[in-house]
């Protein structure tokens, strides 16, 4: 089966008005990847898109790899190393790259990339958590 | 050193490196301190890590949760996992 980058929306644990991403795309089984429009509605500091708005997409992203079988939700559960060298302003459009790397029961550990203008800006990695049962 | 302590405090050294216990030495440690629920108080989190480390540096695969269990106990029962699975002499030489 094949899926268009607005149907691989719905696979995503987070819809409008909490979905991140604008688009997505799964590009095999431990990878997805999506695009984050920075716009003035984010909330700006100063001008400035805050960067929390990036890695809630990359783990928004990870839900769909996590989670589109089960259609479960989840939580993001942790973020490490996670670094950031660009500032973003309304208008920017990140490109955001989540692959999995590992997972064990219920927990999922991913490495997330943001790029702006094709150069990487953002990077982490983070764990996504299924709850008992399958949901919140 | 024996094997068993070698592979005991070389597991200690990997846990401190891979979850980031940067106040502790492999002495801080016991052989048989539990690892959850009390004693260094890891999470679902560190176990995934510690699956992670077991398979990379020792080519030990732990399928689920059940079988983590009584492995996870603590360094002493990890240490009894390795060398069970790949025999204290194979990680002596690798």
């Amino acid at each position: 089966m094949t899926y268009s980058p607005s149907s691989w929306l719905d696979f995503l644990p987070h819809q409008i008005p909490f979905r991140a991403a604008s688009a997505a795309r799964r590009v095999d089984e431990k990878t997805m990847e999506g695009l984050y429009i920075c716009s003035a509605d984010d909330g700006l500091f100063e001008g400035v898109v805050p960067i929390s708005m990036i890695f809630e997409a990359m783990a928004q992203l990870g839900g769909g790899v996590a989670f589109a079988e089960s259609k479960s939700q989840g939580w993001l559960s942790a973020i490490d190393d996670a670094s950031v060298d660009a500032v973003l302003e309304a208008g920017d459009i990140v490109h955001l790259r989540v692959e999995l790397e590992a997972s064990f029961g219920r927990i999922f550990r991913f490495r997330g990339f943001g790029f702006r203008q094709e150069l990487e800006f953002a990077r982490a990695k983070f764990y996504l958590a299924e709850p008992l049962g399958g949901s919140l | 050193m024996s094997d068993q302590a070698s592979l005991r405090r070389r597991l200690k050294e990997l846990l401190i490196e891979r979850l980031k216990f940067e106040d502790l030495t492999p002495d801080d440690i016991g052989d048989d301190e539990p690892l959850f629920q009390g004693g260094l108080g890891l999470d679902s989190i560190d176990a995934l890590e510690i699956v992670v480390m077991l398979e990379s540096e020792f080519g030990v695969k732990v399928k689920n949760e059940a079988a983590a269990r009584g492995a996870f106990r603590s360094i002493a029962s990890l240490a009894e996992l390795v060398e069970e699975r790949t025999g204290v002499e194979q990680i002596k030489t690798s």
